[in-house]
């Protein structure tokens, strides 16, 4: 019995030492919001992508990098699709959109993305030489309507005829012109307004 | 074999004498939290339970958890626990008026927590006891005991990290239990 009262006295001993004060502020601190960083953002309508990121605000004031653990959203995908943070031009030429980012029952303020419309653009080949075949490298030039001039990295399509053959994309696409006679190359831009330029490459 | 010659030992212990008994107790509990994660509640705790077996032989228990929690662990005020248990008990008869227990088991409860993408935590526990029964007749006994339980919460979403916490409770209790 002795054995039995002796062990329940240390271990009620053991429990009260134990004991303390309650711990009265949280461990693990709460989500208190949501941030897209850049706030007003603009782009070329025939840029490549380009990287925005978020930060969550916690309730003990720190903050982590969140941009890869949220949703994205746009709220016009013609315009602009965004996800994980990278955003493309849609399939329009230009206009405004907002991004917003989100999780579960928490969403940012929008941040507002301006495409920048294409007005013109012009085409060309980069020391072509007429009298012979190979392989050169097209160009589509673009001017803005901020009246900017770039080379068109996005949402142009080549096609050729008869003794060529076009390969890659964007800037870096290329034309094989591969036996004599007339081809012509042409690019379209924005499958909603369908702007299309031609060249006639003749090899003698 | 050794196995099934031990679960029919077990099993003809615990159908020998063995009755239904239901009990209630009352204690206080102190749960601990992981180092990583700094900090303790204290709580006053009440049980019910039901059970099946012998004050002096084995038996399996049943029981039910309220704890007055009021910590600031989770969120800004976490809510009371709810938890189940069953336990296997081994009781001793040394022929004195006391008989000795220990147990061991497992549980699982919930807490009310107000965080933005939870409302509600809950927890699987690991649990180990030891104390004493006090017969006062053939049907009632007190009973004072030790409950440890090694506590495993579900994680709490940070949006950049998943956080899993795990704690030690201790439990003193007393408590009166009715055989049939």
């Amino acid at each position: 019995m002795k054995t039995i009262t002796s062990f329940f006295l240390a271990l009620t001993a053991t429990f009260f030492i134990s004991c303390g004060e309650n711990s009265d502020a949280q461990i693990i601190t709460d989500v208190e919001s949501l941030k897209i960083n850049e706030s007003n953002v603009s782009m070329y309508s025939t840029d490549n992508n380009i990287n925005l990121s978020a930060t969550v605000y916690y309730k003990d004031g720190s903050n982590a990098d969140a941009t890869a653990f949220v949703s994205w959203r746009s709220s016009d995908t013609a315009i602009a699709n965004v996800s994980n943070g990278s955003v493309a031009v849609g399939s329009r030429n230009g206009g405004d959109t907002n991004i917003t980012v989100s999780y579960e029952n928490i969403t940012s303020l929008p941040t507002h993305l301006n495409i920048i419309t294409l007005n013109d653009y012009t085409i060309s080949m980069i020391d072509a030489d007429a009298n012979a075949t190979g392989t050169y490298q097209l160009l589509a030039t673009a001017t803005f309507e901020d009246n900017k001039t770039k080379v068109i990295e996005k949402n142009i399509v080549w096609d050729v005829n008869n003794s060529a053959i076009v390969s890659g994309v964007g800037s870096l696409t290329t034309v094989q012109i591969v036996s004599t006679g007339d081809t012509n190359i042409t690019s379209t831009l924005f499958n909603d307004i369908n702007m299309t330029k031609t060249i006639i490459y003749t090899v003698n | 074999m050794k196995k099934i010659i031990f679960s029919l030992l077990l099993f003809t212990s615990l159908y020998s004498d063995a009755s239904i008994y239901i009990g209630s107790s009352y204690g206080y509990i102190n749960e601990k939290f992981d180092t990583d994660h700094d900090a303790q509640s204290s709580s006053n705790m009440a049980k019910l339970k039901i059970g099946y077996g012998d004050r002096d032989a084995y038996g399996i228990e049943f029981s039910i958890d309220y704890i007055d929690n009021t910590s600031k662990i989770f969120s800004k005020q976490d809510g009371k626990k709810y938890a189940m248990n069953i336990e296997l008990v081994k009781a001793f008869d040394f022929n004195t008026f006391v008989n000795p227990f220990f147990k061991v088991g497992f549980g699982s409860g919930f807490l009310d927590i107000q965080r933005e993408f939870q409302t509600k935590l809950n927890y699987g526990s690991f649990n180990l006891g030891a104390g004493i029964f006090i017969p006062m007749n053939e049907h009632f006994e007190l009973e004072v005991g030790y409950d440890y339980k090694a506590i495993s919460y579900e994680s709490i979403d940070t949006i950049v990290e998943k956080i899993r916490l795990s704690s030690n409770t201790n439990t003193i209790y007393m408590g009166f239990n009715v055989r049939f």
